[in-house]
């Protein structure tokens, strides 16, 4: 339909409506709250309600319909006044939950509802997007085949990601997940990817971290940020990836590659599952409801890459779920699991030993893989992970103190200085081209002539003379191979 | 002059010496040299035949190898130009295929953005459609067009269907509260007396009602019976209007 079409339709019907209308005595519904308490309201009347129908409270109060009985509807609110008690008046609105979405939400902190946290004036959105929305058709979807770089050694080289692609960030709290994420977040900037950042139940202080992080990196310019804290009504924190999602997909809409963190996945579903508990749901497996899978497939299902022909954008999702003792084959972990492409494994064991960060190579996987990675990385990281992992299951014999041949030496040499070369501080995202470089010192053997120890200032003398050189991906890997070898000596002497 | 015979002799035998030693000291050293010299000139002339055939046999076969490397040549550049030509088919239809995505994808991003401008407009021009006529009713409602409207409710309370009767009776049945009517401004005592035999003839008996007022009405009536909310009023027309244009969104 042509924008010519479109603009009859509203406005014709409008004028239609306008032809038919007369005054008439108006008959509709009002119910009447019968409990409140804990974030939910139980809710006599309003025979017609649908369900995630907005609810209008006579003391300004909002709330959101979430579960139907034959005798009274259950509903979580939104907002709450302190007049709100039972007896209270309700309305039926006949709209579902919207939030403003747009490019006015970059740099600002809201709520799920949109309303700003951040004490600035309310942002000038002029598009308003539903929460919950069904995930693109199979026809508007494309293959996953453009990299989308976190700045993290491992990742980009080993356990690659794609833009439009959802890969899971799973471990024991402490591990260094929200880390990785942030620093998948800072290494956007001046990449042109939007981002959202959606933190559900976090602390306040935890809050505050996280934005106070995004902006000294000067992060803040592309991102949006949605909290639903741990004090928020839960019905927030039920809404939150909703409405994080929802501000991505609007990008995405109109031809942007976005990336959205889900900051956890875990209080997300435990805020679900008191919801429904409260409200009476029959519980399921670990006490959650039984459609907690649909809960998340449908929020991670609108994470894609869409064709041309669809507006060519793209939204990445980075949920966060939250082990307890490194058991992954619990019920929300695996849930998430199996609907994401891919998990990033943290391990406790690797923390502990002062292996940062934390990653696990032989837990995490990447099903776009090198699909989604640049040629030249690609050919270069080719048999990076194989080997590292070969290194694992060989150090094991040197636990033993059992003599090796020098071929197995020279293995587990190359492999220890591999371990030190992915060891990377917090907060430094690495650009590709030094991924890059290390990685064609490594192949050329230029890392494992040195003191594991000092792996880490070779790579800073390779940061040095990349910023001295620059070189790009397209130059030929001679180019590549004497400019490390130049830097290295220089560091040398 | 006189012959001596032994002079003679001896001039004889000189000569004789003479010639032995020339030839034994000259004669013969200069043949040799020149025997030698001739056989080094055969020599080199004959190297010189076997240098030159042979020049001419590796000429022979350095033009043989030349041909055929220029033969080589220009198979692998007639090779070379269709590797090339078949690349830059290659190249060109990617190219082509990328550009024909990226027009296809800006045609669609360019139809969406119209299509929100074009809604955005819409949605204005709605929203000031009705801060306009909320203004004006605002400005022109008052105690006489509050009296059309609940004469309007009266008549429809009578013309009812019998369905919706029975649901408002059975709602005031099981509720504790009496009917509630506010209205803009205060009801005369006819009005009120109009709207409880209204109500009462609709729920089959006399029903005490309870009357207030609410500004926010502009103009008209609204009456609570139970979960149900029957009303006549500017404020829920205008409040329609504002329904009708955002189910329009």
């Amino acid at each position: 339909m042509g924008a010519e079409t479109r603009l009859k339709g509203a406005l014709e019907r409008q004028a239609q409506w306008v032809e038919r209308y007369r005054p008439a005595l108006r008959v509709s519904e009002q119910g009447r709250v019968l409990s409140v308490g804990d974030g939910i309201a139980w809710i006599d009347g309003l025979p017609t309600a649908a369900m995630d129908e907005v609810l209008e409270l006579e003391d300004g109060s909002r709330a959101l319909v979430f579960h139907l009985k034959s005798e009274r509807l259950g509903a979580i609110l939104l907002y709450q006044t302190e007049r709100l008690t039972a007896g209270t008046r309700v309305a039926l609105t006949g709209r579902r939950l919207e939030l403003p979405v747009g490019d006015a939400l970059l740099g600002r902190i809201i709520d799920p509802l949109g309303t700003p946290l951040d004490g600035q004036a309310p942002p000038r959105c002029e598009r308003w997007r539903p929460l919950d929305a069904p995930a693109p058709p199979i026809v508007d979807r494309a293959f996953v085949d453009r990299p989308l770089y976190t700045g993290n050694k491992i990742i980009d080289t080993m356990i690659p990601i794609g833009k439009g692609q959802r890969q899971l960030l799973i471990g024991d709290n402490g591990l260094g997940k929200s880390a990785l994420a942030i620093d998948a977040v800072i290494n956007q900037r001046g990449k042109s990817v939007k981002c959202v950042y959606v933190l559900v139940g976090q602390k306040r202080s935890t809050v505050v971290n996280t934005v106070e992080v995004l902006r000294q990196h000067g992060t803040l310019e592309h991102t949006a940020v949605v909290v639903a804290e741990a004090t928020a009504l839960p019905g927030l924190k039920y809404l939150a990836p909703f409405a994080g999602c929802a501000v991505a997909e609007s990008w995405m809409q109109f031809g942007e590659d976005t990336l959205v963190v889900y900051d956890d996945i875990t209080m997300h579903a435990q805020t679900y599952r008191e919801l429904s508990l409260l409200l009476q749901r029959p519980p399921g497996r670990e006490a959650y409801p039984g459609d907690i899978f649909y809960l998340h497939s449908r929020l991670l299902e609108r994470a894609t890459c869409l064709a041309p022909a669809a507006g060519g954008g793209s939204m990445t999702a980075l949920p966060i779920v939250a082990t307890k003792q490194g058991e992954i084959a619990s019920y929300i972990p695996t849930n998430l699991i199996s609907i994401t492409d891919g998990q990033v494994y943290l391990d406790k064991a690797l923390f502990d030993a002062g292996s940062l960060p934390a990653i696990d190579v032989t837990r995490s996987v990447s099903r776009i893989g090198g699909n989604a990675q640049h040629p030249r990385i690609k050919q270069e990281a080719g048999r990076t992970k194989l080997d590292y992992l070969q290194f694992l299951e060989l150090e094991v014999f040197v636990r033993f103190g059992t003599r090796l041949e020098p071929a197995m030496e020279k293995r587990i040499r190359r492999g220890r200085a591999l371990r030190e070369a992915l060891k990377q501080d917090r907060l430094a995202p690495l650009p590709v081209e030094l991924q890059m470089a290390w990685l064609t010192a490594f192949n050329e053997g230029l890392l494992e002539e040195v003191d594991p120890g000092r792996v880490a200032e070779r790579i800073e003398a390779l940061a040095d003379g990349l910023k001295r050189e620059p070189l790009t991906l397209q130059d030929e890997r001679a180019t590549w191979v004497a400019a490390v070898k130049s830097w290295l000596q220089a560091d040398s002497a | 002059m006189q012959l001596d015979w032994s002079t003679l002799v001896l001039e004889i035998v000189n000569f004789l010496v003479l010639v032995w030693l020339l030839q034994r000291f000259l004669y013969k050293p200069i043949l040799k040299v020149v025997a030698a010299r001739q056989a080094a000139i055969d020599e080199a002339a004959r190297r010189t035949q076997q240098m030159e055939s042979k020049a001419r046999e590796l000429q022979a076969q350095y033009e043989a190898r030349l041909h055929n490397w220029e033969q080589e040549r220009a198979q692998a550049r007639g090779a070379l130009l269709e590797e090339l030509q078949g690349e830059r088919s290659r190249a060109l239809a990617a190219l082509h295929e990328t550009l024909e995505q990226e027009r296809r994808k800006a045609g669609v991003l360019d139809e969406r953005r119209r299509s929100e401008e074009t809604a955005r407009s819409e949605r204005q021009a709605m929203e000031q459609a009705l801060a306009f006529a909320r203004r004006l009713l605002a400005g022109l409602s008052g105690p006489e067009v509050e009296a059309k409207l609940v004469q309007l409710a009266i008549s429809e309370l009578g013309h009812l269907p019998q369905a919706r009767r029975s649901e408002l009776r059975e709602a005031l049945n099981t509720s504790s509260e009496p009917p509630t009517v506010c209205s803009a401004y205060p009801l005369s005592l006819g009005q009120r007396e109009a709207l409880s035999r209204a109500l009462g003839g609709l729920l089959d008996g006399a029903r005490e009602c309870s009357f207030r007022e609410e500004p926010a009405l502009l103009a008209g009536v609204r009456v609570n019976v139970g979960p149900w909310v029957l009303q006549v009023n500017v404020g829920e027309e205008l409040s329609l209007f504002n329904t009708a244009a955002s189910d329009g969104r």
